[in-house]
């Protein structure tokens, strides 16, 4: 049998690659303006809000699945969610533009966005 | 001669399916990391060693198996994202096994560049299909593919010499 090798220097060269790209997508992010309006989409409608129209919203997703979306101090948050994973929850709060929380088991997904049309379209990365 | 080697690679598929889904399943017990798409891979064990061994033919019947046990137990969705990065993942295992062959680079690389592309095919279909926005999972799953990779890595780097090796004595028994 060949002697198993267990490593070479060259290992190190993906590692480094994915280091970078995981550290470099946050960057694009911070660097983005902060954001004025939420827009909502649902399976059934899309809707954008100003960030200043703060309450809680009931959304209504795919199998029955409600998503709540809290707007308050010029972000938004999804609050709860009846899905498994709750992993839009976790999310947290939405700031920066291009943001979001999605939820995919009621398809649901939140987006933050700058609508100064000066900004850059940080949505599309 | 010819008819029983290409039954032993028919079987040899068939144990590296049976081997995908199976550990498909050990994983799907273990708790929830509360992140998305964040897995061990364990799975990928049996697609690589596939590769490695049967080459690509015998490897993608084994990755399409795969897929195919994902969309049987969680739906079209979940198979639509295995298939985009099991087929990145695939790529890249069967652009990198030549370096590996050269004996630069051991299967640590190998399974962190695998998982990284899967974690990018995947993602790639998501935004496509979903929204642009799964993009913000990004950094995470990246993130875990560095460790993840690196233990199915090391576990492949002992694996492999000792499969092949089996393989080949399998192969000359006729």
């Amino acid at each position: 049998m060949k002697k198993p090798r267990r490593f070479a220097p060259l290992d190190l060269l993906p590692i480094v690659l994915t280091a970078a790209l995981a550290v470099a997508v946050p960057l694009w992010t911070f660097a983005a303006p902060a954001a004025k309006t939420v827009r909502v989409t649902t399976p059934t409608e899309e809707f954008t809000l100003p960030l200043t129209a703060e309450g809680s919203y009931d959304l209504q997703g795919h199998d029955g699945l409600h998503v709540t979306l809290t707007v308050k101090d010029g972000a938004a948050t999804v609050t709860s969610a009846d899905c498994p994973d709750r992993l839009c929850v976790q999310t947290g709060t939405l700031t920066k533009a291009g943001q979001a929380a999605v939820c995919v088991p009621a398809g649901i997904v939140v987006t933050v966005e700058a609508t100064d049309d000066t900004a850059p379209d940080a949505v599309a990365r | 001669m010819k008819q029983r080697s290409s039954v032993l690679l028919i079987t040899t598929v068939g144990l590296f399916a049976a081997m995908a889904a199976a550990l498909s399943f050990l994983e799907s017990l273990l708790p929830s990391t509360g992140l998305p798409g964040v897995r061990l891979g364990l799975a990928n064990i049996a697609v690589t060693a596939a590769l490695w061994l049967l080459g690509a033919g015998g490897g993608a019947a084994v990755a399409l198996v795969k897929v195919l046990f994902v969309l049987v137990t969680r739906g079209g969705m979940a198979a639509i994202l295995s298939l985009a990065g099991t087929t990145a993942a695939f790529f890249t295992m069967w652009c990198l096994k030549r370096v590996y062959d050269k004996g630069t680079m051991t299967m640590i690389g190998v399974s962190v560049a695998s998982a990284a592309a899967h974690t990018i095919g995947q993602l790639s279909v998501a935004a496509w299909l979903l929204s642009a926005a799964v993009g913000g999972y990004a950094p995470i799953m990246l993130l875990v593919c560095i460790p993840t990779g690196i233990l199915t890595g090391c576990l492949l780097n002992e694996l492999l010499p000792r499969l092949t090796d089996i393989y080949t004595r399998m192969i000359q028994k006729g």
